[in-house]
């Protein structure tokens, strides 16, 4: 129980630390005395027995330092020690220790914030599907062009051979999109989801009423449906009588069985392609067969033909188990199609892919919004920055700080403090000051927090890994630059730093290292600032001013091939809507093009590059009139090109000039195959339009081309109407009834609605707003450090005026000094600032695609704001000082 | 002239220190003067090292410490071996004994 009475020993100690000093100071004059006593008795004259009696003890206060350091517990009473002087320090400089504290704060809390939201906002799970962790996607690649690997069309073959191959780690479930016409009695065109038997089992997702998609006693899918909340409280009243009842989808009767619960969309929230309702997988060939488009959606849906295949692991920790086994599926793909004859490939006109097969394993969840997987990590440094920016200003500040007390650090080591105990007592310093910064970031970051996820409704964690990382950067900034210094200091003679015969005098190396370290800390935050304000304006929506306004631009999008209209008669129909709607006298300009389309792009000479999709598609009419998109340069289409006339044309907006063509794009020769086709065809550029948010909420390269290149079924007419979208929609209505009644929307709305229907759009917003909100943030700290170090600086140099000034100076003479002084100091900073943002501007601006350098008149405005904020930090202090008498400034230092 | 003093041999000091207090109580000075009359003044043991060492065994619970007037009538804080330091005594004797042992007999025999 030896512990035990160690602890109590440490504990009484701790309750009563005064009386414990006293006994041990009783104890030792007793010794003294005793000893004295001693010593007399034996014939030593008192002061004698005294002196030598004291030799012996070896002086009282050694000898209870001895007793102190000896101690249980002793450590954790030397650490107490150099914390309560570490506040005793920090406290006799407030300003400073204050500013280091808040801007690290600051920065750590824009790291939590940003990571924590983007981590919600990349990988937040979809509502309504139970354990998200243990569902896995299956997916089969082959090596496309020289620039990766591109997804396969899986059949229902390719589903059954995947889901037997892995069917012991979990089922598998296989489905499928499309748009269909149903008929509910109302004429409707719905997104429909075509699934298996074990779709909602897999996904866990719980029905509203009714049961589940069913597979029939013959093996062979039953014709029924489930429909989705959505739909059944829009059109159907929710009518909880609605099961068992038959309605008609392309035409086949279909049995509802049941309603989806309220939170279930399917795997992905994806508003475009949210399903109205599910049906079996074999219906999807009996509706094929129906439609006088064969294999139409290989040409023109981008929804249909995708199978996908997810699986329900029985552990979440069986991932691993499940990817290894990927190359075994692949050989197993590879072998079935080349020896067994298995068409693994839905479409049977695509031609075969070469042989090599991959199989690509990945957790559901992980499957991310493409805008924001691209725009995410471009603003991902942007509170790095402001991070970086928040240490240089503590590690500036610190720097002076230590500067400042060689003098004391001298002391110390001058009358015997070892320099270990100085290392480690600046060492607690620093510590105390980066536990203060995340004491005071904690009630920031949490409430930051919460109000973003009242603002989004989904929930956000710090990330640990995010957390962790900061955290040991503040740490490793704090003692880098707070320890760093005084090893420097302690390391040389004491003699150097005792010479200053007072505290408050500066030696010319350490006014030399003040000026220094403005300077350095002025060309840092500009280098900075400029990296992200580049960034920052990479992330930016364009102007919320630029296009037509979204309450005024009506959307009608249309599916041919639900009335199975033959290829000839669809272009007559669009042309047909799009010459009635533009003569109308409520609208300004219509446009005609295809939502979400993309065209396969490559530049010339052919061969250089291997291309990439870029969105965009064809497009009739006024459209970027329509849509409030300025021509920049060249020419928008004319009649010739949209009948084909040679050379073939089109159009680009400004963000694909600037990526691909370095803003040159006017006038260039681009290869182009547009989806659903398979022929390249050379094309030159003859107009560059703007760029502006689309469906994806910021500007993306697009390319534009001529109706005439190719009919589709599925179109969007664009009409900007001259009061409001909501006035022009019966019109619209009316003029498709006249062209063709059979003919239904499957979606008319405003532009407004369709982004207020988007999730993404507040999000793609909130991105933006956050990247301009940390861009302030990271100007406001640099503001403050340059502010807090430069003040700092003069504020130290008080002793020095009041010399100036008992020998006659007057106070504006002084303030003209540092006036003046401040002014250099800018001078030097900025201009070595300037030229190393512009270095680093221009080194991003080659390295990723999609940044521009940022305008000089941003910078100017930056730099100028912070010489004004030098300036202020110079005059402010010195004026104080100023206005102190001399003489007890020179008395009190 | 005298034979220059030695250190104690390390660990030594809480063993004599024990052993000194066995018979009865004693405070600081007495230890170290007890100390000195016992080994001919060998052992250079300073105030230094005997109030830490005085004050280890207190914490582990091997002796207790309470204030009583000394023969000058003066308030001393005497040392009392406990039931448990009594052990920690005979622990480290029987441990003296078998490693002084040991190396007498080697340096007897080798």
């Amino acid at each position: 129980m030896r512990w035990l009475a160690r602890w109590q020993s440490i504990l009484g100690r701790w309750r009563r630390p005064d009386a414990h000093e006293r006994a041990l100071d009783a104890e030792l004059q007793t010794y003294l005395q005793a000893d004295v006593d001693a010593r007399i008795r034996a014939g030593d004259p008192p002061a004698e027995a005294r002196r030598r009696a004291l030799i012996d003890l070896g002086g009282i206060e050694a000898v209870k330092t001895d007793v102190r350091d000896h101690r249980a517990g002793a450590g954790i009473d030397t650490l107490a020690q150099d914390v309560r002087y570490a506040l005793r320090t920090l406290r006799k400089h407030p300003a400073s220790s204050g500013s280091v504290v808040g801007s690290v704060a600051l920065g750590m809390t824009a790291m939590i914030v940003s990571f924590a939201f983007a981590n919600a906002v990349l990988y937040r799970p979809t509502p309504g599907i139970k354990e998200p962790d243990r569902l896995i996607e299956i997916r089969v690649e082959y090596p496309e062009r020289a620039n990766g690997w591109s997804k396969l069309r899986l059949s229902q073959n390719g589903y059954r051979a995947l889901a037997a191959g892995i069917e012991d780690l979990g089922p598998v479930a296989a489905f499928d999109q499309r748009i269909v016409g149903v008929t509910l009695p109302a004429a409707l065109s719905l997104h429909a989801t075509l699934v298996t038997g074990n779709y909602f089992d897999v996904f866990g997702a719980r029905l509203a009423i009714g049961r589940p998609i069913s597979v029939g006693e013959t093996g062979r899918d039953a014709d029924t449906a489930v429909l989705s909340y959505r739909l059944w409280t829009r059109e159907l009243g929710a009518d909880p009588s609605i099961v068992g009842h038959i309605i008609h989808v392309g035409g086949l009767p279909v049995q509802i069985t049941g309603v989806a619960a309220e939170d279930f969309t399917g795997p992905w929230d994806d508003p475009e392609n949210r399903p109205d309702l599910w049906l079996p997988l074999g219906i999807g060939q009996r509706l094929d067969a129906m439609t006088l488009w064969p294999n139409a959606w290989t040409r023109t849906s981008r929804l249909a033909g995708q199978l996908r295949l997810v699986a329900r692991l029985q552990d979440a920790h069986e991932l691993s188990h499940a990817q290894a086994r990927a190359g075994a599926l692949a050989s197993l793909v590879e072998a079935l199609e080349d020896h067994g004859g298995v068409a693994l490939i839905w479409a049977a006109g695509d031609s075969k892919p070469a042989s090599t097969r991959r199989v690509v394993i990945t957790p559901l969840r992980e499957r991310v919004r493409q805008f924001l997987a691209e725009s995410v990590p471009l603003a991902m440094p942007i509170p790095i920055f402001v991070l970086v920016i928040a240490c240089v200003n503590a590690a500036n500040l610190l720097l002076a700080r230590a500067t400042d007390r060689e003098r004391e650090m001298a002391v110390r080591i001058a009358i015997g403090a070892s320099r270990s105990r100085i290392v480690r007592q600046l060492l607690v310093e620093s510590l105390v000051l980066s536990g203060a910064a995340t004491i005071a970031a904690i009630p920031v970051v949490w409430s930051g927090l919460r109000m973003l996820e009242q603002q989004f409704l989904f929930p956000m964690q710090p990330n640990a890994g995010v957390v962790t990382a900061t955290f040991a950067t503040v740490l490793i900034c704090a003692i880098g630059f707070g320890v760093g210094p005084a090893l420097r200091a302690a390391s040389g003679s004491p003699a150097r730093g005792l010479r200053q015969s007072h505290a408050g005098d500066v030696t010319p190396r350490q006014s030399f290292t003040r000026r220094a370290l403005v300077v350095g800390q002025l060309v840092v935050s500009l280098g900075l600032l400029g990296m992200g304000s580049q960034l920052i304006a990479a992330t930016r929506l364009p102007s919320k001013d630029a296009g037509t306004p979204p309450n005024q631009l009506l959307l009608a999008s249309f599916d041919l091939n639900q009335v199975n209209m033959p290829a000839d008669q669809t272009e007559r129909f669009y042309t047909e809507i799009l010459a009635r709607v533009s003569a109308r006298p409520e609208v300004e300009a219509a446009g005609v093009t295809y939502r979400g389309a993309s065209v396969f792009a490559r530049h010339a000479p052919f061969g250089v590059d291997d291309g990439r999709e870029y969105l965009g598609g064809h497009i009739a009419g006024d459209l970027f009139e329509a849509r409030g998109l300025k021509v920049i340069a060249g020419r928008t289409f004319t009649s010739a090109d949209r009948q084909g006339s040679r050379p073939r044309v089109a159009i680009v907006n400004e963000p694909f000039s600037t990526q691909v063509f370095k803003g040159q794009a006017l006038g260039q020769i681009l290869e182009v195959t547009p989806d659903g086709t398979d022929a390249a065809t050379p094309v030159q550029i003859v107009g560059v339009v703007e760029g502006m948010a689309v469906e994806t909420g910021h500007a993306v390269p697009s390319v534009y081309l001529p109706i005439s290149l190719g009919p589709e079924p599925i179109r969007t007419l664009f009409a900007k109407s001259r009061t409001t979208a909501a006035a022009l929609m019966p019109v619209v209505r009316q003029v498709v009834r006249d062209v063709d009644a059979r003919v239904a929307f499957t979606k008319i709305s405003s532009l407004a609605d369709d982004h207020q229907s988007d999730p993404n759009m507040p999000l793609a917003m909130a991105l933006a707003e956050a990247g301009t909100v940390l861009g302030v943030m990271a100007l406001a700290l640099a503001a403050w450090g340059l502010y807090a170090l430069m003040s700092h600086s003069v504020a130290t140099r008080s002793r020095e005026f009041a010399v100036r000034m008992a020998l006659g100076a007057e106070t504006r003479q002084i303030l003209r000094l540092v006036g003046w002084q401040a002014g250099w100091l800018a001078g030097i900073g900025g201009s070595l600032g300037t030229f190393v943002a512009v270095v680093i501007g221009l080194v991003i601006q080659a390295n990723f695609q999609g940044t521009v350098a940022a305008g000089i008149g941003a910078h100017l405005m930056t730099t100028a704001l912070l010489a004004a904020v030098m300036f202020a930090a110079s005059v402010v202090p010195a004026a104080r000082a100023a206005r102190v008498s001399p003489l007890v400034l020179l008395k009190d230092g | 002239m005298a034979a220059p003093r030695k250190d104690v041999p390390q660990g030594t000091l809480d063993l004599l220190i024990l052993r000194l207090i066995l018979r009865e109580p004693m405070h600081g000075y007495g230890v170290m003067q007890r100390l000195r009359l016992l080994t001919d003044d060998m052992f250079q043991v300073t105030p230094g090292s005997l109030f830490p060492a005085l004050q280890r065994l207190e914490e582990n619970g091997w002796v207790v410490g309470c204030w009583n007037a000394s023969e000058n009538n003066r308030k001393a804080k005497y040392y009392e071996i406990t039931k448990s330091g009594r052990k920690q005594l005979d622990r480290a004797e029987d441990h003296w004994n078998a490693v002084t042992g040991a190396i007498a007999r080697v340096l007897k025999e080798a």
